[in-house]
C-alpha cells in the first residue's frame, strides 16, 4: 500500500525506525541509547521526527480506552460458548465408529457438571474416598519416591504426607500435606487434582512441585501447565512459573521460578545460580536438620553460583568458607557463618 | 513455550473440556480487547471471538499452527474483524467517539471535532497495517506487553518485533503526518488553559 511513500522526505537519515520506537518503548540498551541520542541532537528536525512518533504512540493509546472486561463477563462468554460447542460435541462422538469412546466421554461430562460447582466437588470427593479404600503414605526424617495407581510419580520431601484412593476412579486425587513433586502420567480421561490446606491445582499431564506450610502454599511447575484455585483464586500457571499463595491473603504473587534450590529432596542437588547465601541456608537447614545463623546482613546477600551434588553440609560449608572467606563455626546442629 | 502449545493443542485435539476452558480464560480478554480496538463494538468484538473459538474447536484437526497457537488467534481475530468490515460494510457512527471526548473537553466545538478526527484517522491508519505488525502492535500499545514477552508469545524473534514496531510507527506517521501539527496545538492549548 502507497510504497511511495516510504522513501518520504520527512524520513530519518542516518537511523532507522526500529532503533527510535525500540529507544521510545524504553527496549534500547546503553549503546543504542547513546546513537539516538546523538542523532536527536543533531538536528531540530531529526527531534521533530521522534516528536511525531511520541505523539502518535500517545495518542494511539484512547482507542483501548473503552475496554472494561470483567472476570464475569470473562466467565458469561465462556459459558455462552459451552451452549455453543455442547449438541456438535455429542454429533461428533456419534460419528465415531469407535463404541467405547462414549463412555470416557459421559465420564468427563459428570465430572465437568460436577466441578461446576465446587462445593459439589467437594462433596463428591469425600464420598468417593470414603467409599473407596485408601492409601496414606508418609515420608518422616528422609525423602521418598512413591508411585500412584496411575502410573504418576511423586517424590515426597521430608515429614510430607500425602492419601489418595487406592484405585482411581472418575479423578485422580491426591491429598497433600507438606512438600512433594509430581510428574503426572498423562490421561485426559481423569483429571489429576491435588487438594491442599484449601488450595486445589487442576494438572493437565505436567510436572510440578508443591509446598504447603500453615501460612503458604506455593507451587513451581516444570512443564506443561497447572490450574491453581481457591476460595480468592483462579489462576493458570505454566512451565517455569512459580506461584505463592498466602493464606486468607487475596494477594498472590506469581513469577518466573528462577530459583533451583527447591529440587534439592528430589535431586540430591543444591542448584546455586546466583542464589543469595540466606536462601541456600535456608534449604540447608531444612536438609540437614541444622540452625545457620547469618547475623551480618552484608554477608546474607552475598550470592553464589555453584551446583553441590551428593554433597555432605561439611563440604558445602567449607566451600561457603573457601568462596566467600568467612568464618564458619559447626557446633552439633548449629552453624555461626561471620566475619 | 513450544512445549506448552504442543500440549494445549493436544489438550484441544483430546476434546478435553477443562483443557479448552483453560484456553479460552487465558486468551478470551485480549482477543477481545483486540476486536474491540479495531471494530470499537463491543457485541461484534464478542461475537468475532466467541466465532475464533469456536472455529478452533470445531476444525482443531485441520489448523496449523505454524508459529505458536497465540499467533494463531490474534491472526484469526484481526482477519475476522477486518473481513466483518468490509463484508458487511459497517459504517461507523463516529458518535461515540464525541460523547468520549465531552467528557474531557468542556469547552470548543471545534476541538471536540477535531479529536474525534484524529481518532477516527488513527484507527484507521492502525487497522490498515498488515496482519502481524497490526498483532505486535495492539500486544505493545494496548497489552503493554515488552519485545521479549511479545516475541516469546507469537514464536517470533524479537528482532522481528523490533522491525514491525518500527515499521508500524513509521507507516502510522506516514498516513497520520498532516495532521500532527494540529494534535500538538490542541495539546498546546489544553495545557495553556489548565496551567
Amino acid at each position: 500500500m502507497n510504497e511511495h511513500l516510504h522513501t518520504d522526505s520527512g524520513g530519518p537519515s542516518g537511523i532507522n525506525e526500529d532503533l527510535l520506537v525500540k529507544h521510545l518503548l524504553g527496549e534500547t540498551g546503553p549503546d543504542e541509547n547513546a546513537r539516538v541520542e546523538a542523532w536527536l541532537a543533531a538536528h531540530p528536525s531529526n527531534r521533530r521526527y521522534y516528536e511525531d512518533f511520541r505523539l502518535i504512540w500517545r495518542e494511539s493509546r484512547r482507542l483501548g480506552d473503552n475496554f472494561q472486561e470483567t472476570d464475569e463477563q470473562e466467565e458469561a462468554a465462556w459459558q455462552k460458548f459451552r451452549r455453543r460447542i455442547h449438541p456438535s460435541h455429542l454429533k461428533a462422538v456419534k460419528h465415531t465408529p469407535a463404541q467405547k469412546r462414549i463412555l470416557p466421554l459421559w465420564t468427563k461430562i459428570a465430572a465437568i457438571f460436577l466441578l461446576a460447582a465446587s462445593i459439589t466437588a467437594v462433596l463428591y470427593l469425600i464420598n468417593a474416598n470414603t467409599a473407596a479404600p485408601e492409601k496414606r503414605v508418609a515420608s518422616t526424617t528422609t525423602p521418598l519416591t512413591d508411585t500412584l495407581p496411575d502410573g504418576s510419580r511423586i517424590t515426597l520431601n521430608k515429614q510430607t504426607n500425602i492419601k489418595y484412593p487406592a484405585k482411581f476412579k472418575k479423578e485422580r486425587t491426591v491429598q497433600l500435606q507438606g512438600e512433594a513433586f509430581f510428574a503426572i502420567a498423562p490421561d485426559k480421561a481423569k483429571p489429576f487434582r491435588v487438594y491442599t490446606n484449601g488450595v486445589t491445582i487442576t494438572v493437565l499431564g505436567t510436572s510440578f512441585n508443591v509446598r504447603d506450610s500453615d501460612t503458604t502454599t506455593e507451587i513451581i511447575v516444570e512443564t506443561g501447565m497447572v490450574r491453581v484455585t481457591d476460595s480468592l483464586h483462579d489462576v493458570l500457571l505454566h512451565a517455569s512459573e512459580k506461584l505463592v499463595l498466602r493464606k486468607g491473603d487475596p494477594a498472590l504473587s506469581k513469577d518466573s521460578a528462577h530459583n533451583k534450590l527447591y529440587k534439592y529432596y528430589r535431586t540430591k542437588e543444591f542448584v546455586c545460580d546466583d542464589t543469595p547465601l540466606w536462601q541456600l541456608a535456608a534449604s540447608l537447614e531444612e536438609a540437614y536438620d541444622v540452625k545457620i545463623n547469618i547475623a551480618d546482613p552484608q554477608l546474607r546477600e552475598l550470592r553464589i553460583i555453584a551446583t553441590f551434588r551428593d554433597a555432605s553440609l561439611d563440604q558445602i560449608l567449607s566451600v561457603i568458607h573457601e568462596t566467600f572467606r568467612i568464618k564458619v563455626t559447626r557446633s552439633g546442629n548449629q552453624v555461626t557463618l561471620n566475619h | 513455550m513450544e512445549f506448552t502449545d504442543t500440549a494445549i493443542i493436544q489438550l484441544l485435539k483430546d476434546r478435553d473440556e477443562t483443557g479448552f476452558e483453560h484456553v479460552f480464560k487465558h486468551y478470551f480478554k485480549n482477543l477481545y480487547r483486540y476486536a474491540l480496538t479495531i471494530l470499537q463494538d463491543h457485541d461484534q468484538a464478542e461475537d468475532i471471538v466467541q466465532n475464533v473459538f469456536y472455529k478452533l474447536w470445531d476444525k482443531i484437526e485441520s489448523l496449523h499452527f505454524a508459529d505458536s497457537l497465540a499467533a494463531y488467534l490474534y491472526r484469526a481475530v484481526y482477519n475476522e474483524s477486518l473481513n466483518h468490515l468490509k463484508h458487511k460494510k459497517v459504517r461507523r457512527t463516529y458518535q461515540s467517539y464525541i460523547t468520549h471526548t465531552m467528557k474531557d473537553q468542556t469547552d470548543g466545538a471545534q476541538r471536540k471535532v477535531m479529536f474525534s478526527e484524529l481518532e477516527r484517522r488513527l484507527q484507521t491508519a492502525i487497522n490498515e497495517l498488515p496482519e502481524q505488525c497490526r498483532t505486535i502492535f495492539q500486544m505493545s500499545r494496548f497489552e503493554e506487553l515488552r519485545y521479549l514477552d511479545i516475541a516469546d508469545r507469537l514464536g517470533i524473534s524479537v528482532k522481528t518485533v523490533e522491525n514491525q514496531m518500527g515499521k508500524a510507527l513509521k507507516q502510522l506517521r506516514i498516513k497520520l503526518v498532516d495532521y500532527l501539527p494540529l494534535i500538538l496545538l490542541i495539546l498546546l492549548n489544553i495545557l495553556i488553559q489548565h496551567a
